[in-house]
């Protein structure tokens, strides 16, 4: 019994993007052995304890908490849950069962239609726990099976019998059975209700955790410009972003590490008579990289600036110094105003001062270089983000290998698909020779690739 | 050490009894480490108690406390063991002689090696190893507390290390082999929250999140520590302390902050919070310089 209520309740952990491995499964069986459902107050903080594992889950817990142990037959024994939980099941049981009238009970032959008499909540909605389980209401999936899951439970309950112990009622002379049957009708189409209600809030329960994988799945594969119109988007590119910070950081401390040094344990060997008592290791110095990013902000690839922003300001801890610059009409350096503010704020600013439309590359390089050309130098890599639309104007080539030339690397990317390339009055052809590499990037899966391999390239010192 | 805890609330008021007030759920995490045989991991901002929790588990259990502190560059010579090279390179001196009779005769460089060869582990063994803190938790005689002090600030590596220590209480040493806890040791982790913890580490471990305390629980521990403050003026304080921490500083004010706080006020003979002698005491509260003016502009709301 224990393993299975926590075998669902971790499912809905999960869905609440908590993560639970098998282990903390396990810790979580013992815990409830050890408390046991008596004391809920105690049973939520011991969970939290073993389930979950950051500030964050343990909001996520308490929610999740409180939501599904209002189902599962337990006891609500804290006495303060507040006035605007909704009744738990019991309840909502307790309230519509007739009670015992004067024996009534005892007229029902159905084992159903006898425990609604009888008034045994608890009993009752244990059992409709159980018959959930029977008929597999965790695989619920979609809107349109309530009614089936609900009709299978109450199957499961034994409505059948019930129902024909309801029509031979009906069919009798007596008045007492007349009476026992409208009652047990009642009591029926109550128990109905609730099994609805319990199949509705299962449901709900069931599709947070299907619904957030596709959603995931469809944000890092929608086209950027589309994207930027969801609602949750910044917290999935902070989501990667976190998550490559965390894999590249990791790399960045192994590189530290370098080999023995064998000259300087000599010298220090001669210290203790030639014997090497503390060995010497050749620490790489690791060059800490520096990061320009040029984004072209103009309405046709803005979105793809802003996602790229997004990601390079949150793996700060890898890479700490991001210069970035913004051109449209005009070009600008950016720096300051994501020092001074959020990165979503910076970024909307950005978008606001520098927006337009009329890009002329080649000018955006004679400015970069004019600001920028004495920073130069070979741990910075460069990074252009932009369509390389650049509207019949000379494109200037050899200003970008010029660049490529004073720094460690030049990365191009493009919002456009590659076949696009070099199409109409893109210049892309063009100055793709002098990069180290250039990417289509259009969606955010094509965006962290990218991060990730920069991280990686400059992470190895 | 005490080998049974009974309930939670026997270690919440044993906690009291030794000055640590705590809620029910600090106290529920210490029952079910040791009921369960596990290390806790602490969370929270700086300041609310971690180290003191476990100095206070220590005192409850009745059981000696090794604590480990830890810092970047953290390793396994000055965590675990470390062999005594001093020791060994002063008995190879010694015993140059013994060494030499030892060797005397052999035919050729193979069995002269294998004469060495012979008495190698004579210098790995027991006399020259070092113990750090891990290893005398594991060789305790009774069970210890093991409190490793701000894991965050070790590196990645060493956080590996202590997955096996943590899950089975045992060490691999490459020249002894497996070291295996004589007594486990009950441990606490405790971590500022610098960088993110691996998911490894968390996992094996119960993990503790203790936040800044609501007013009433900080009114208990100033009473608890600070006695001698009247009821009235221990309020005043906490009901300001309180609303410093919904301002936006760049430190907040700990219970550690509060309660030194309130022994300086109780040195100056103060019966209530006013103003002035608010605005010469901020410093113990905010250790930022930008913090306290900020707060200085606003002082006669926040005393409201």
């Amino acid at each position: 019994m224990s393993e299975q209520v926590i075998g669902r309740f971790v499912k809905v952990l999960r869905g609440a993007e908590v993560s639970v491995s098998p282990a903390e499964t396990l810790d979580a069986v013992q815990v409830t052995a050890l408390l046991g459902y008596q004391d809920r107050e105690a049973l939520k903080q011991g969970l939290s304890l073993v389930l979950a594992k950051s500030e964050h889950d343990k909001l996520a817990f308490d929610e999740c908490f409180d939501d599904f142990f209002r189902f599962d037959g337990v006891p609500p024994v804290a006495p303060d849950t507040g006035s605007e939980q909704p009744p738990s099941l019991m309840e909502r049981l307790r309230d519509m069962l007739p009670g015992q009238q004067g024996g009534a009970g005892a007229g029902a032959s159905s084992a159903l239609g006898q425990q609604l008499l009888a008034d045994d909540s608890a009993q009752l909605s244990r059992q409709m726990a159980e018959a959930a389980r029977q008929v597999g209401l965790d695989n619920i999936r979609v809107i349109t099976q309530k009614g089936l899951y609900g009709r299978r439970i109450m199957q499961a309950l034994g409505g059948e019998a019930l129902d024909q112990e309801i029509i031979a009622l009906d069919s009798s002379e007596r008045r007492q059975d007349q009476r026992l049957g409208a009652e047990l009708r009642s009591a029926r189409d109550q128990l109905r209700e609730a099994v609805r209600e319990y199949v509705a809030d299962q449901f709900l329960l069931q599709a947070r955790e299907q619904g957030r994988q596709l959603r995931e799945q469809m944000l890092r594969e929608a086209n950027l410009r589309t994207l930027a119109e969801f609602r949750d988007v910044r917290k999935q590119v902070e989501k990667m972003a976190r998550r490559l910070a965390r894999k590249h950081g990791r790399r960045q401390r192994r590189a530290r590490r370098g080999q023995l040094d064998g000259r300087r344990t000599t010298v220090m060997a001669l210290k203790h008579g030639g014997v090497p008592a503390s060995l010497v290791w050749r620490r790489r110095r690791i060059q800490k990289p520096k990061l320009m990013v040029i984004c072209d902000v103009s309405s046709s690839v803005s979105a793809a600036a802003r996602f790229l922003l997004l990601f390079l300001y949150a793996v700060n801890d890898v890479v700490p110094s991001v210069r970035s610059f913004a051109f449209a009409s005009r070009f600008g350096e950016v720096t300051s105003l994501f020092n001074t503010m959020s990165s979503d704020q910076a970024i909307n600013e950005v978008m606001d001062r520098y927006a337009g439309s009329g890009t002329d590359y080649g000018a955006m390089l004679r400015d970069f270089l004019g600001q920028c050309e004495s920073d130069l130098d070979q741990r910075t890599t460069v990074i252009i983000l932009g369509d390389a639309r650049n509207n019949d104007l000379p494109a200037e080539q050899q200003l970008l290998g010029h660049i490529g030339r004073r720094c460690r690397q030049v990365f191009w990317l493009n919002p456009e698909a590659r076949s696009r390339w070099g199409s109409g009055d893109s210049v892309m052809s063009l100055y793709q020779p002098y990069c180290r590499d250039a990417l289509p990037c259009s969606n955010l899966a094509g965006l962290e690739r990218f991060v990730d391999r920069l991280l990686r390239d400059l992470t190895r010192g | 050490m005490k080998t049974r805890i009974l309930s939670v609330a026997e270690v919440r008021d044993s906690f009291a009894r030794h000055g640590y007030v705590c809620n029910d759920r600090i106290a529920m995490a210490v029952y079910l480490a040791a009921q369960l045989r596990k290390p806790v991991l602490v969370e929270g901002p700086p300041g609310v108690g971690k180290t003191e929790l476990a100095k206070a588990s220590a005192a409850f259990l009745e059981a000696p406390l090794i604590r480990l502190q830890c810092y970047e560059g953290l390793d396994e010579a000055r965590a675990l063991y470390e062999w005594k090279y001093g020791k060994q390179l002063l008995y190879t001196q010694l015993l140059r002689e013994q060494l030499g009779g030892r060797l005397e005769g052999a035919q050729g460089l193979a069995e002269s090696m294998a004469r060495l060869g012979d008495l190698g582990d004579a210098f790995y063994s027991e006399t020259f190893l070092e113990p750090r803190p891990l290893l005398q938790a594991l060789r305790a005689d009774e069970s210890p507390v093991l409190l490793i002090d701000e894991v965050d600030k070790a590196d990645q590596e060493f956080e590996a290390f202590l997955l096996e220590l943590l899950s089975d209480y045992q060490i691999s040493i490459p020249e002894l082999g497996t070291v295996k806890a004589r007594h486990e040791p009950l441990v606490f982790l405790t971590s500022n929250n610098s960088r993110e913890l691996s998911d490894a580490l968390k996992r094996r471990c119960l993990h503790l999140y203790i936040p800044y305390p609501d007013a009433a629980l900080e009114q208990q521990i100033i009473a608890a520590r600070v006695p001698e403050a009247s009821q009235a003026l221990r309020k005043q304080l906490v009901d300001f302390v309180q609303r410093l921490r919904t301002l936006d500083l760049k430190k907040q004010p700990a219970i550690s902050e509060s309660i030194d706080w309130a022994r300086a006020l109780l040195l100056l003979h103060v019966e209530s919070l006013d103003p002035v002698l608010v605005d010469s005491t901020l410093n113990l509260l905010l250790k930022h310089e930008e913090d306290v003016r900020q707060v200085r502009d606003d002082l006669p709301s926040l005393l409201k």
